[in-house]
């Protein structure tokens, strides 16, 4: 207990005047008149027989609290000065503090080189993934937009139900794109858009091209979508048959520089002459619809008009304001004119199309289909690491400001206000950010070929100073810079003087947060560490999984019907090769398509059975060592084969109710034509192991229609026995670009996605592992600075080094392992989902969170034990000596 | 109970007018209301320290420090002729406020 002094006015006195005067706004003056009345005041009391300390605290009061005071002047500051013509010394002098807070920054900074690298790299790193995934959400965002009447644009598809399966499509009647118009209102413009199959043979007088992009459509794609035309009539460009348009680029590369306008060019491998009617600006990349040439498709006129042909992809422009439903409703009645089926017809809005989750199994060729996981899963990344950047630098902020405890006693002794503290060190924050604003500039320059390797997009650097995203990056830094220093700042400016400057030890208040904070980050880190282990265990698994056939060691050619007679000839010659075991005509991976097949038991108005049809040559089990487990495979010996005879998979056989042995012989129809069981193969699988084994049935192609060729070659000397099998191409087909493909790779394929998606939870978890240790690291320095006295004490009073440094790792194992609790049943959670999408799936299991919990704990221990050894080992000499 | 605010809307021109009688200093200011309100109206320091200040800063009023022998110096305020003119319209407006209000409430006038 302190003994109080006897009370002195002039010392009470004195001790209000400097309070009164620290506020800059009150000057010398303005305190003598405020004196002087205290005084009048106090004497006055005095007077009428009152103490004089009784009389101070009774006058006091009087006088308006100090805030009030300091706020009332405050506001008539400005006024004042500029009235007494002082206002520029004042700018001046504000500036003068101004450039001191700078200078006291940058020499912080630089003192504190480790914790400054640490602060800037840090939120360095989270800043450039932030914008990396701004200019990718904004390029997949940005999608379709580009057209004028994007909002009243929409593409049509039709449900069509059989039985109790319904299908999706958008192969439309030719029919309908007209009818639609006519009979619609709302609809002012259809336009059918088909995409041909790939590597389409055009030529010129000159060359010969194989083109990917060849659409058919008809002029009215250029008036009611918004692709320029830069030469021909918007409105009658495509309406004659046999014309054709081309991109800028395109023509470019046929002509030169020369006008192609009223040139011809020669499509398909009949040759037949298009004439060029147009040149439009290239199809933006992000247009769903990706297009080089555009052929008339009124050139199949006949066709075009009729309800038969259900093959065409179109789209159409409503009215403004116009009611989808009853648009939709027209047009199913349209629908029932022809056809007996049930169908009800959609419109999908085209701004919709690129990042649609429509059960549509396939977009057609040529149509870009995004992923709106992706996106959201990019933009969750980019937020959790900036929101990890910030609590790193709030930690580590935080932390750093306890060496800087007297600097604020200081101040704000000699007269700083808390504002002025705060902006200080808001503005110290600030500074921080914009170096990393400006780092984070040139990672994400560094990190954009590998970012658009990894998600197969074309974005610039360039591109962040476009347009909207300009004001971002200056926005994002701000902000970030107050969200991330004025928890320091605000910590800072509250310290109190006298205890600061007396040593004592502050901020064990927010500790809690603190660590709430670590825990948070670690949770994050986990998450990502258990996905990506558990999404590489099931891509090795669907690897890894016998697929039923050997995929291994087979090359397919894809001569897509361009052979005709020479099939045979084209096989047999490749089978002669030394470097080749044996060829098969067949369809692997991947099967077109799927009809209602009826075993002979069961009449045509019973449920029939969906099986997938493919057609496969004598050779395909052989060669793809697809094992056969009852009846016989499909040979030439037997001449009836090539007409009914086919094989089943053992999924299908028991689903027209036969044991695969009881399946031979037995009969089923299949539009209205019967086949004949001759074999059933052990199941493989033909498609991805997302699906279940389907039903298949395998037939002969009587009309040497087959379009891929699947050659088993040895594996020694593969490079020359390409080189043999480009030849024997070039020999059969000299006009059509040699191209080939592994299977292994093809059925590696299907997992493309997914593929991506490990890398990018690859890429993602380890860098938040990183700014998790980053943040640890901040986090063990706070600790070891506010208890370097507390460690001496131990030392000295016989604590051992690893003693030490168990006791202060301690508390970290524990909030990694707070953090693993949580995260671990989320992890499941969300893990489960996303193998929800996989027939064929592992199973989560225990070693997988072990590993990803032994992961965490193994770094964290790592980066707190340096400092926690640093600190155990420190002399206690050196730590006690100021006490 | 003495109402320690400073009203707003009369503050001012009372300032006005007791500078407009002779020039003073704060401490008087204050005496000067106490007095005048029969001990009713107390303002506190606090406000209208900042008070003068604005008047000033707005060029109603000037001040000045006076030191007399054996007195601790002093800032007296003395009124403007901008203040003058100000006080002059203020007291046009209350004067016919006033006259509604006695007419409204039926004060006769008492002559002293």
């Amino acid at each position: 207990m302190t003994t109080r002094a006897p009370f002195n006015l002039e010392t009470a006195l004195a001790t209000w005047r400097r309070f009164v005067l620290s506020d800059r706004s009150i000057s010398e003056d303005d305190a003598d008149e405020l004196e002087g009345h205290l005084r009048d005041e106090i004497e006055a009391l005095v007077a009428q027989g009152h103490a004089a300390e009784d009389a101070f605290r009774k006058a006091v009061p009087g006088m308006g609290d100090y805030a009030t005071i300091e706020t009332a002047y405050r506001r008539v500051y400005w006024k004042k000065l500029r009235a007494e013509r002082r206002a520029l010394d004042e700018i001046g002098w504000r500036l003068s503090i101004l450039g001191n807070y700078l200078k006291v920054a940058l020499r912080t900074l630089r003192r504190q080189q480790g914790s400054t690298v640490i602060h800037v790299t840090g939120l360095a790193v989270g800043l450039a993934c932030c914008l990396l995934m701004l200019l990718y959400v904004r390029d997949e965002l940005s999608y379709d937009r580009f057209h004028e009447n994007a909002d009243r644009m929409y593409r049509l598809s039709a449900q069509l139900t059989f039985g109790d399966r319904t299908f999706q499509t958008l192969d439309l009647p030719g029919g309908l794109a007209s009818d639609l118009v006519r009979d619609v209102p709302a609809a002012l413009e259809a336009v059918r858009a088909n995409t041909s199959p790939p590597k389409v043979r055009v030529q010129t007088e000159v060359h010969t091209y194989f083109e990917d992009g060849l659409l058919w459509s008809e002029s009215s794609l250029f008036s009611v979508f918004s692709f320029p035309l830069l030469q021909g009539d918007p409105l009658t460009v495509l309406d004659r048959p046999h014309t054709v348009a081309l991109s800028a680029s395109t023509a470019r590369r046929y002509f030169g520089g020369t006008d192609p306008v009223g040139r011809f060019l020669y499509l398909g491998t009949d040759a037949t002459a298009f004439e060029i009617t147009g040149v439009f600006k290239d199809v933006p990349h992000n247009s769903h619809l990706q297009f080089d040439l555009v052929a008339s498709i009124v050139t199949e006129a006949t066709a075009a008009e009729r309800w038969e042909e259900e093959r065409y992809v179109t789209y159409v422009l409503l009215e403004e304001d116009a009611s989808r439903a009853d648009v939709v409703q027209t047009l199913s009645r349209l629908g029932r004119r022809h056809s007996e089926a049930e169908v009800t017809y959609r419109l999908q809005p085209l701004t919709g199309i690129y990042l649609s989750d429509d059960p549509l199994s396939a977009e057609p060729p040529g149509h870009l289909r995004g992923n709106s996981t992706y996106l959201y899963l990019f933009s969750a990344i980019a937020v959790v690491v900036l929101l990890i950047a910030c609590i790193n630098y709030t930690n580590l902020a935080t932390a750093r400001s306890l060496r800087r405890a007297r600097e604020v006693g200081i101040r704000k002794v000699v007269g700083a206000h808390q504002g002025q503290l705060i902006a200080q060190f808001l503005g110290e924050s600030m500074l921080v950010c914009l170096g990393a604003g400006l780092l984070s500039l040139g990672l994400v320059a560094l990190s954009l070929p590998t970012f658009n390797a990894l998600t197969g997009k074309t974005l610039a650097v360039s591109s962040l100073g476009s347009g909207s995203l300009l004001p971002v990056l200056p926005a994002i830094t701000v902000l970030v810079g107050l969200l991330a220093g004025s928890y320091p700042a605000f910590v800072l400016a509250a310290f109190r003087p006298m205890w600061v400057l007396k040593d004592a030890r502050q901020g064990g208040g927010f500790s809690a947060l603190r660590k709430g904070l670590v825990v948070f980050q670690f949770i994050t880190s986990l998450l990502l560490i258990i996905a990506t282990a558990i999404v590489q265990q099931q891509l090795a698994y669907t690897r890894g999984k016998p697929l039923g056939f050997d995929k291994e060691q087979v090359v397919l050619l894809k001569p897509a019907g361009a052979l005709q007679q020479d099939q045979a000839a084209f096989a047999t010659t490749i089978e002669e090769l030394p470097g080749v075991v044996q060829a098969a005509y067949g369809q692997i991976p991947g099967v077109s398509w799927a009809s209602l097949a009826y075993p002979e038991e069961r009449a045509e108005d019973e449920k029939g059975i969906r099986t997938y049809i493919t057609a496969v040559d004598y050779d395909f089990l052989p060669t793809l060592d697809v094992r056969l487990v009852a009846g016989r495979n499909l040979s030439p010996e037997h001449g009836a084969d090539a007409q009914q005879a086919v094989l089943l998979n053992e999924t299908a056989a028991r689903a027209f109710g036969w044991e695969p042995q009881q399946a031979v012989d037995k009969t089923f129809r299949l539009a209205n034509t019967p086949y004949e069981v001759v074999g059933v193969v052990q199941d493989y699988h033909f498609q991805s192991m997302k699906q279940r084994i389907e039903p298949l049935m395998m037939h002969l192609e009587g009309n040497n229609l087959y379009r891929t060729l699947a050659v088993r070659i040895r594996p020694e000397n593969r490079a020359s026995t390409l080189a043999a099998l480009q030849t024997i191409w070039e020999q059969f087909i000299p006009d059509r670009p040699f191209t080939y493909a592994f299977l292994d790779e093809e059925v590696d394929a299907f997992y493309r996605a997914e593929a991506t998606w490990e890398r990018v939870l690859r890429y993602a978890s380890a860098l938040t592992m990183l700014i998790a240790c980053l943040g640890l690291l901040g986090l063990v320095a706070l600790m070891a600075a506010e208890r370097t006295k507390e460690i001496g004490i131990r030392k000295v009073l016989g604590a051992s080094v690893p003693g030490l440094v168990v006791l202060l790792s301690k508390e970290f194992v524990l909030l990694v392992g707070l953090a693993f609790a949580i995260a671990a049943p989320l992890a499941y959670l969300a893990m489960n989902r996303w193998l929800g999408d996989f027939a064929y799936r592992i199973a989560i299991s225990w070693p997988v969170f072990l590993m990803a919990g032994l992961t965490a704990l193994g770094v964290a221990l790592l980066t707190v034990s340096y400092q926690s050894i640093k600190a155990a080992l420190a002399d206690p000499v050196e730590t006690l000596r100021y006490e | 109970m003495p109402a320690k605010a400073l009203t707003g809307a009369s503050a001012q021109t009372i300032v006005l007018s007791i500078l407009d009688r002779s020039d003073a200093y704060g401490y008087q200011i204050i005496n000067r209301v106490r007095d005048l309100s029969s001990g009713e109206v107390e303002w506190a320091a606090g406000s209208l320290y900042p008070l003068l200040h604005r008047m000033k800063a707005d060029g109603y009023v000037d001040s000045f420090w006076v030191e007399r022998k054996g007195e601790r110096r002093r800032r007296y305020y003395r009124i403007t002729p901008k203040g003058q003119k100000a006080l002059d319209k203020e007291r046009r407006e209350w004067m016919a406020v006033h006259r509604i209000f006695v007419q409204l409430w039926g004060i006769q006038p008492s002559l002293p």
